[in-house]
């Protein structure tokens, strides 16, 4: 390894650059990619999008003009105008307001549905990884049932048996929701930590480290699962717009929120009833959740170029 | 391999049976049945003799054995919804539209998206990047019931290029247009984005460095090399989104009208239509399983590192 | 790389953009006012016909060929099991009854029958409760054969077997002589179909060809309008037992045997169904058109867009087009309205709180404005009304029902009677998940919260919706009714105890009502009926079983070369469907 000058505890010589100035300022793994990700402009717009939508959605009942679920009676789709600025729904509600609100839900759903993932899909693919082969077998069996089932039905048949329970009432009939799409969707991450963590068994410095006697769980945990993270920290970014956009679909159906609560999904499924008579119900919340979308794609974009060692 | 591919193909069968069992439990676990009060005018001692006469009185695993018994003899029930008509007859009559408009959109994907991502990748800052990306945005970012509908009033009833609703089958192209639009734009920008960054990586990579170094034209450097290499993880995508697009096209089909298996399923699932439903289920879960294993087993063949144990 | 993509960011916006111009343009909106003014009621006056002859601007027969959307496929086309308004609007093009209604008097009118059989003309003996129709002549079947009324003795009979008729109007015609007995049979056993036959024998009996004999089991006003039900056609007992199971479904569509103006050309299932004039036809006037394709889109907005893109000539107006396209000059005599022969009413389950308190049932009817109603959530396609009966309805008296009108201070009035500590439980409104629906119940939220009462709106499927309100889980359900025929026990039988469990969804039960209801439709003398109707009526608003809200305007498009439409108040699915045996194409 080469070593500068000063290092070496040799004098620099004069007029020529020392090697030091030519090195890259050591980092760590997480630091390397916190710096690549600032270089990555887009990815910066993506971020502050997101944080600006979770602000609004945080600081909702402050920022919006109306309670979400006051019915203007005699104002129904208006058109945008300076008591509306979104105009209003079908309900005579003001679509500002439910597209302020909305984002609570919308990005809780997506939010949400990432941590049931990521729980179901470390436990899966870790056992099946690190548990042997029966283990393994069994549990990517098990995976390709569960991956086999359309989800669609899946969802509907648990919201709807779910329905009858407690549980239906939490967060306004959401939990249920996301806790189906959930169960359905951890499929795909955990074959990926399986996967990982199968490569990074036969790793030379796992193998280094058993032969120096740690142990099974320091191994995991030191150095397997930090390594596995950065596919999984992408995965899950990218996870976060698919699962909202599945819960659009799904009040497609009928299934979703209750009314009076609000969120993208509903006001776009909301604003199709209307949509030959007028474009706005359906604009607003559209817009919203394409620009939220795109903004969680970039920044999985960037998060993955920044991540990966292969394009250092 | 060999091994391992004909275990992965007898595992079928067992993944399938314990769908339809967890479906058929599911199924009778939810409220409602198919012959409640519904917006007809019909009376409880009628509708308790049509449930009779479907065995829906007897306890639930009666009524799988029933079913079991009828599926093994290829018989997939009566549909309930009709009272007359056979599952058999309804897949039988339906599940063309749904292939056809599943296989063309897979195809639109696959081309749309692997040709903006290779563009992308190559062309950087030109006008055919800017358009092809702006493109892959728009269909990216919207559900596609939303790209449907604007499509429609754009060119449908405006301009009146394309019919609104209906399916014409393979040869009835006009048909088809809007609905794959609609339907392959998110898959398609979801292809092209894993092209270019698989592009960009093997670009990279030193055999390309080498091949260039070669003297070996731009072109020819590309398509042979860059692409081929590049294209492996995208492969390994069609099987997982062509089942998607499959089973997953009935907004568009409910939209457009197109008579297939899609918009039967979810009739089916809101109406408790029970034989449909379990039929529709164990179809879709066959086509996934299938198309998984399909691709698993062409990534095998192509990438010649891979081996399964 | 982020030059470009700032590009496309810029490119995204001007898309997105030039797609809500789209829309907006192809919307076809021009004016931003959404509020409708009164809509007017009626429909278009009938174009004129020479007596007897063709319509002059007919065009050639090759252009006589309609194409409407039916909105959902029917189940079956079997006459004894339709029962849905998009099965019906089909079958009645495709089987006679022995009569039908006349669309301005309500009065039946005979259609297989050569006349109404009354105390007068014999048709109807002393006892009251024998009745002979005699057939017209020479009636046939589409296959040639002669429809005799042997076909009408073994359809009538046809339709008290549950394991056809169960799922739609077979426990519906219950006061033919031994009909109670026979629908309380075991559908499963062996001998059921003869034991339905043995159990009607007497009472259904083709004396000759053209003579069919039918006894009542008591004297009733209603009796002879069941005969106008589609349950009652004929129907040709070879072609049911030849096609067994399959009788009247899509696969074997093509071999069924009609008596009306039309049979089957082709069913597409998920698609569409296509039905032909039936040469054979000889109960009435031959219809101008040669074939009526029916699609099955059940996307309004599509539906209505299909329309435009000329796939359609017909397609209902979705209600938030109506204000900017009622008021377009290019589509004024292109819009049909008509009032649906029915109400639109919110069920309540009246066996749990707070339902079960009448004066709380009546506030919360006072609580509603119905006109806010109709003109937010309904365009004004929805007009308001207080009574359950519709105004052409015998006997109907829609200032009864004054007291339930919107009135907030006499619904504060009405709730603290019925509360006087104030502590009101909540109401649950549970609605399925359509965005119309949604809309309504969101309205009666705030209404109703001016009051006072909470309600709580869950919103889940069709099939949950009838389970939940079965099990009293639910308390409520926004419905209606619509009339099957004209006369008025169709109606007001929905209300009685023996309704429960059938289409009694409320589970409204009291005695008194019942016997009201049992009264006026064993009244044949017309004046004494209308009083205790009066009675009854005068009951029901003081006792309120439902919150009644409104009439629907129901409103079509059809193009402009589609001519000879009719209004008729028992029109099915589509606006003039009872009488398509008029309409015609005009050259264009």
């Amino acid at each position: 390894m080469t070593q500068s000058r000063v290092e070496a505890g040799v004098a620099p010589l004069p007029g020529v650059p020392a090697l030091s100035d030519f090195a890259k300022p050591a980092r760590s793994l997480w630091g390397d990619a916190l710096h690549r990700l600032m270089g990555n402009r887009l990815a910066i717009v993506g971020l502050v999008i997101i944080a600006v939508v979770a602000l609004a959605a945080v600081f909702a009942p402050l920022i919006s003009p109306h309670p979400y679920q006051q019915v203007f009676s005699g104002h129904a789709i208006a058109d945008p105008s300076l008591s509306h600025p979104f105009g209003t729904n079908l309900s005579s509600q003001d679509t500002m307001a439910r597209v302020i609100y909305g984002a609570r839900n919308s990005l809780g759903v997506g939010v949400l549905v990432q941590f049931i993932i990521l729980i179901i899909a470390l436990l899966v693919g870790g056992a099946a990884a690190l548990g042997g082969k029966w283990a393994d077998s069994l549990l990517m069996r098990l995976t390709d049932v569960v991956y086999a089932f359309p989800d669609l039905l899946f969802v509907i048949l648990l919201q709807q048996v779910l329905s009858g329970t407690a549980l239906a009432n939490y967060m306004g009939g959401l939990f249920v929701v996301f806790f189906a799409i959930g169960l359905v969707g951890w499929v795909n991450l955990a074959r990926l930590i399986r996967g990982q963590m199968l490569l990074l068994k036969v790793t030379d410095y796992v193998i280094a480290a058993e032969a120096l006697g740690a142990t099974r769980s320091r191994i995991v945990i030191r150095h397997m699962l930090p390594n596995t993270l950065s596919p999984v920290i992408v995965a899950l970014t990218f996870g976060v717009p698919s699962a909202i956009f599945t819960e659009a679909t799904l009040s497609f159906i009928g299934i979703g929120i209750r009314p009076p609560l609000a969120d993208w999904g509903n006001m776009i499924y909301d604003g199709y009833g209307p949509i030959l008579a007028t474009p706005w119900p359906i604009f607003f919340p559209a817009l919203a959740l394409a620009i939220t979308f795109l903004s969680f794609q970039f920044l999985g974009d960037g998060l993955r170029d920044a991540l990966d060692p292969r394009t250092r | 391999m060999t091994g391992y591919f004909v275990r992965r193909i007898l595992w079928i069968i067992p993944v399938l049976w314990l769908i339809s069992i967890i479906t058929f439990g599911l199924m009778h676990a939810v409220k409602g049945g198919p012959f409640e009060a519904g917006e007809g005018k019909s009376s409880e001692a009628g509708r308790a003799a049509l449930a009779a006469k479907y065995h829906l009185d007897r306890p639930v695993w009666v009524q799988y054995g029933y079913y079991m018994r009828g599926l093994v003899q290829g018989d997939l029930g009566p549909d309930l919804a009709s009272q007359g008509t056979s599952v058999n007859d309804i897949l039988k009559h339906n599940w063309r539209p749904t292939v056809e408009l599943g296989v063309v959109t897979t195809l639109y994907a696959v081309v749309v998206g692997v040709s903006l991502g290779i563009l992308a990748a190559t062309r950087r800052n030109s006008v055919i990047d800017y358009v092809s990306v702006g493109f892959a945005t728009i269909g990216a970012s919207t559900p596609n019931f939303v790209l449907g509908i604007m499509l429609v009033l754009l060119f449908a009833v405006k301009f009146k290029f394309f019919p609104a609703i209906g399916w014409g089958g393979l040869t009835g192209w006009k048909y088809m247009v809007l609905p794959v639009v609609s339907l392959g734009s998110l898959p398609a920008a979801y292809i092209a984005r894993i092209t270019r960054a698989s592009m960009l990586e093997v670009m990279n990579q030193d055999y390309i460095r080498t091949a260039r170094a070669k003297g070996l034209r731009e072109r020819i450097v590309t398509m042979r090399h860059i692409v081929r290499n590049a294209l492996i993880p995208v492969l390994t995508l069609i099987g997982p989104i062509a089942a998607g697009l499959l089973t997953g096209s009935f907004i568009i089909e409910y939209f457009f009208s197109i008579p297939g298996i899609g918009r039967a399923y979810v009739q089916a699932i809101l109406g408790r239509d029970y034989p449909l439903i379990m039929a529709t289920t164990l179809l879709y879960a066959f086509v996934i399983v299938l198309a998984n294993l399909t691709i698993d087993m062409l990534y095998a063949v192509v990438d010649p590192r891979i081996r399964y144990s | 790389m982020s030059i470009r993509n700032r590009w496309f960011l810029l490119l995204g916006a001007l898309l997105s953009a030039a797609m809500v111009g789209a829309v907006a343009c192809g919307g076809g909106t021009s004016s931003s006012d959404k509020t409708a003014t009164a809509a007017a009621g009626g429909g278009k006056t009938p174009a004129a016909t020479t007596a007897g002859g063709a319509p002059a601007d007919m065009a050639p027969d090759a252009q006589q060929v309609l194409t409407v959307n039916a909105q959902s496929e029917p189940n079956t086309q079997d006459p004894q099991g339709v029962s849905y308004t998009y099965e019906l609007t089909v079958n009645h093009q495709l089987f006679i009854t022995l009569f039908d209604q006349d669309p301005k008097t309500s009065e039946l009118i005979p259609l297989a029958a050569s006349e109404v059989p009354t105390a007068s003309n014999g048709g109807i003996a002393a006892d009251g409760v024998t009745y002979t129709i005699k057939l017209k002549p020479g009636l046939k079947w589409s296959d040639g054969t002669p429809l005799t009324a042997k076909d009408f003795a073994y359809g009538i009979i046809r339709g008290y077997n549950l394991n056809v008729s169960g799922a739609a109007y077979g426990g519906f015609f219950t006061n033919l002589k031994g009909a109670d007995a026979v629908l309380k049979l075991d559908p499963k056993s062996a001998t059921y179909v003869q034991d339905v036959q043995n159990g009607l024998k007497d009472s259904v009996v083709a004396v000759d060809d053209a003579t069919l004999k039918l006894v009542a089991n008591a004297k009733s006003a209603s009796f002879l309008s069941n005969l106008t039900l589609a349950v009652t056609a004929a129907v040709q007992q070879a072609n049911v037992e030849a096609l067994g199971s399959n009788y009247g479904v899509a696969s074997s569509a093509t071999q069924l045997v009609t008596s009306g103006p039309f049979k089957i050309k082709e069913w597409a299932p998920k698609d569409h169904a296509t039905i032909v004039a039936n040469d054979n036809y000889t109960a009435g006037k031959k219809p101008y058109l040669k074939e009526i394709t029916f699609k099955f889109i059940e996307d309004q907005n599509q539906a209505y867009n299909a329309y435009q893109a000329n796939q359609l000539d017909e397609a209902m107006v979705p209600a938030a087009l109506y204000p900017s396209i009622s008021g377009d000059a290019s589509m004024k005599n292109q819009i049909y309205q008509e009032e649906e022969f029915g109400t639109r009413w919110i069920t309540v389950d009246v066996t749990i709180p707070p339902w079960n308190n009448k004066d709380f049932v009546i506030g919360i009817n006072q609580a509603t404005d119905r006109e806010a109603i109709g003109r937010d959530v309904y365009f004004g396609l929805r007009k308001a009304w207080t009574a359950p009966c519709p105004a052409a309805v015998v006997g109907c008296d829609p200032t009864i029902f004054k007291n339930l009108e919107y009135n907030l201070d006499a619904a504060k009035a009405s709730i603290a009677k019925a509360f006087p500590d104030g502590k009101i439980p909540d109401v649950t409104l549970e609605t399925v998940n359509d965005p119309t629906t949604k809309a309504l119940a969101t309205t009666l939220q705030a209404q109703w919260d001016k009051v006072g009462v909470k309600a709580n709106i869950v919103t889940t499927d069709q099939k949950t919706l009838r389970a939940d309100m079965k099990s009293h889980k639910a308390g409520t359900q926004i419905t209606g009714w619509g009339m099957d025929y004209a006369d008025p026990s169709d109606l007001w039988a929905i209300f009685t105890t023996a309704s429960v469990g059938g289409n009694n969804l409320g589970f409204y039960s009291r005695t008194d009502y019942d016997k009201l209801e049992a009264d006026q439709d064993a009244e044949l003398d017309p004046a004494k009926r209308t009083a205790i109707l009066k009675q009854l009526q005068q009951f029901l608003a003081a006792d309120p079983p439902v919150i009644q809200f409104a009439i629907q305007l129901r409103t079509d498009v059809y193009k402009p070369y589609v001519k000879g439409l009719v209004t008729s108040p028992f029109d099915y699915i589509l606006y003039g469907d009872q009488q398509l045996v008029g309409v015609y194409i005009a050259k264009h």
